[in-house]
């Protein structure tokens, strides 16, 4: 077990955004957070690698309570791919992979021959090594994305945490990246926990999804066995129909809102 | 790439030690290119005989450099506190001025001049109240636990503003040597450098900016979002608190020394973003450069132009620093709020 979540209830001075929430994360998996806008995924992610603490309830990383890790401890194990990350600076791809390492250096420390193979390495695996004396602000929507998942798998982190990374992204992209992630969890070694919005990304890519509805986790599951008509209208709010695909995966279609 | 930004580190420290020579060349006395190095061997140990008139010394060891070495010093400080300023919060506009933190300091110095203090007190006036506003201007421009750019620029102005209208005040109630000292203060200048002053100030200066340096890692960090900063291990809070401490006391070093002199913190980070790009392990090294570069410049220009009248320095460094700054950002199309 990777992470344990035991309930955990967090607010905003008064208002509640996460209530009496448990669940666990075993080892090499691909798990998606959807819910309606809201619900607290983004919360409950920021609260995983402790950029926000718990009212009440505890979490563990590797059964290590996660209020007695240091920060920069966390960031060894975690590696965060935020929704909005902000290129308006004159970083090369490489420097901006590189601050991947962080973590791993001591004050006076120096980037040494290793922190830049990891780095070209992660570089080659999202494919954008070539573009590594690049400013990022020459960069694609895409290829930015790529950078940011470069720089958190430098971290050489246990999990990887996305804030809806399809966001901005077309649709070949989109295929792209969720292809690129089933890869790092079969060949790295790596777990994913990711906030989704679209229902059937979700259903396509992860080994289980949780769905996080007014402050509380309604299901937590693989697909095919918690999603439902029931569940998506009392979650969504729209009446879906639910049908499996010759390949045997889950196809979603909305009809309308309730 | 790594090689270029090392190549132009060195050539910007090629430029600095040339102006350093053009600089105590420079002026209105009659003495020979060749007096300037025969006294400066002599002064190093390598020429002994040097058999020098007594007015070459004073002129070029007791005016020319004490000078010379303070504008180098100074315009390091400032555009290094302007560089990370810019940097923890993550505002182009953030400098020395516009974020009140001069303005404290020179109320500070001027309110320890105005009881009579000697400088070491005014020094330390100086920087106790840049330390106040900073933490002030601080506090105001955080909301909900997260630093909101808008308001910090917009706390910094109104605090200039209360702390220039205090000075005034206190110009207003002065004797008038004191107040011949206050305006000193406002106009911003060398005129009164000496070695006393080199000796306060050089051993702070010299171990802020290595300090700073030491925290490179942090600062680019910081100019991500804040919870990218956090997910890279870096306790934002703490670190930003810091590097504000630091970069106060370099701002109150430099304010307390030579007056307040704008732009140089504002523009030389800005400058050399734009050639060198944002990696502050380069990027502060670099700006320092500038910033002794263009301020001993500025300072040679401004008492070798109209003799034997000084044109304030800081006229200058706007005058020369503002024109430079458009040229680089015409160039560059796409720099626009770029830190």
């Amino acid at each position: 077990m990777i992470i344990k979540v035991n309930d955990v209830s967090f607010k905003y001075d008064s208002d509640v955004i996460l209530e009496n929430i448990s669940f666990e994360i075993q080892d090499k998996e691909i798990i998606s957070i959807i819910g309606p806008n809201g619900a607290g995924k983004t919360t409950l992610l920021k609260c995983l690698y402790k950029s926000l603490k718990p009212k009440t309830g505890s979490i563990y990383l590797f059964n290590k309570n996660l209020n007695l890790y240091k920060q920069k401890e966390i960031a060894k194990k975690i590696g965060l791919v935020p929704q909005n990350s902000e290129h308006n600076y004159f970083f090369t791809v490489e420097e901006a992979v590189i601050m991947g390492r962080y973590p791993h250096h001591k004050k006076f420390s120096k980037e040494t021959k290793e922190d830049f193979e990891i780095a070209k390495r992660n570089m080659e695996l999202t494919d954008i090594y070539k573009l590594k004396d690049k400013y990022i602000t020459e960069l694609s929507g895409g290829e930015f994305q790529r950078l940011i998942i470069a720089r958190a798998l430098t971290q050489t982190p246990t999990i990887l945490l996305f804030d809806e990374p399809t966001l901005h992204l077309d649709l070949k992209h989109q295929f792209e990246l969720l292809e690129l992630l089933k890869r790092l969890v079969d060949e790295n070694n790596i777990t994913i926990l990711m906030v989704l919005h679209d229902i059937n990304l979700a259903v396509r890519f992860s080994d289980k999804i949780l769905i996080l509805s007014n402050k509380k986790i309604i299901a937590y599951g693989e697909p095919e066995k918690i999603l439902n008509v029931e569940i998506i209208r009392n979650v969504f709010g729209v009446e879906v129909e639910i049908n499996k695909s010759k390949t045997g995966i889950l196809n979603i279609f909305p009809i309308k809102a309730v | 790439m790594k090689k270029n930004k090392i190549i132009i580190i060195e050539l910007l420290f090629i430029i600095l030690i040339i102006v350093f020579f053009i600089s105590i060349f420079q002026g209105y006395s009659n003495i020979t290119y060749k007096e300037v190095i025969k006294l400066l061997l002599n002064k190093i140990g390598f020429y002994n005989n040097a058999n020098l008139p007594e007015y070459v010394e004073t002129i070029i060891i007791i005016v020319r450099l004490p000078r010379i070495i303070l504008a180098i010093l100074i315009g390091a400080a400032l555009a290094v506190s302007g560089c990370v300023m810019q940097g923890i919060f993550r505002n182009v506009m953030a400098g020395p001025y516009t974020t009140g933190i001069a303005s404290g300091a020179s109320f500070g110095a001027a309110l320890f001049i105005n009881f009579g203090f000697s400088l070491k007190f005014v020094t330390a006036g100086a920087f106790l109240f840049s330390i106040f506003t900073a933490f002030f201007v601080y506090l105001l421009a955080v909301k909900n636990s997260y630093l909101q750019k808008e308001r910090l620029i917009l706390s910094g102005m109104v605090i200039s503003l209360f702390f220039s209208s205090l000075v005034s005040f206190i110009q207003y109630l002065s004797s008038d040597p004191n107040l011949r000292e206050i305006i000193f203060w406002i106009m911003g200048g060398f005129w009164k450098a000496n070695w006393h002053s080199v000796k306060i100030v050089l051993p702070i200066i010299l171990i802020l900016i290595i300090l700073l340096n030491t925290y490179y890692r942090e600062l680019n960090a910081l100019l991500l979002s804040e919870e990218e900063a956090k997910s890279l291990g870096i306790n934002c809070k703490k670190v930003r608190m810091i590097i504000l401490i630091f970069s106060s006391l370099l701002t109150a070093s430099a304010v307390s020394v030579s007056g307040i002199i704008a732009f140089i913190g504002l523009i030389c980070p800005h400058i050399m973003r734009l050639i060198i790009g944002s990696d502050n392990k380069y990027l502060l090294i670099a700006s320092a450069l500038a910033g002794s570069i263009l301020l001993l410049i500025t300072d040679t220009l401004s008492r070798s132009i109209v003799y034997p009248v000084e044109i304030p320095v800081g006229i200058l460094t706007s005058l020369l620093g503002v024109p430079f700054f458009i040229f680089l950002l015409k160039r560059h199309k796409k720099s626009n709020q770029i830190l």
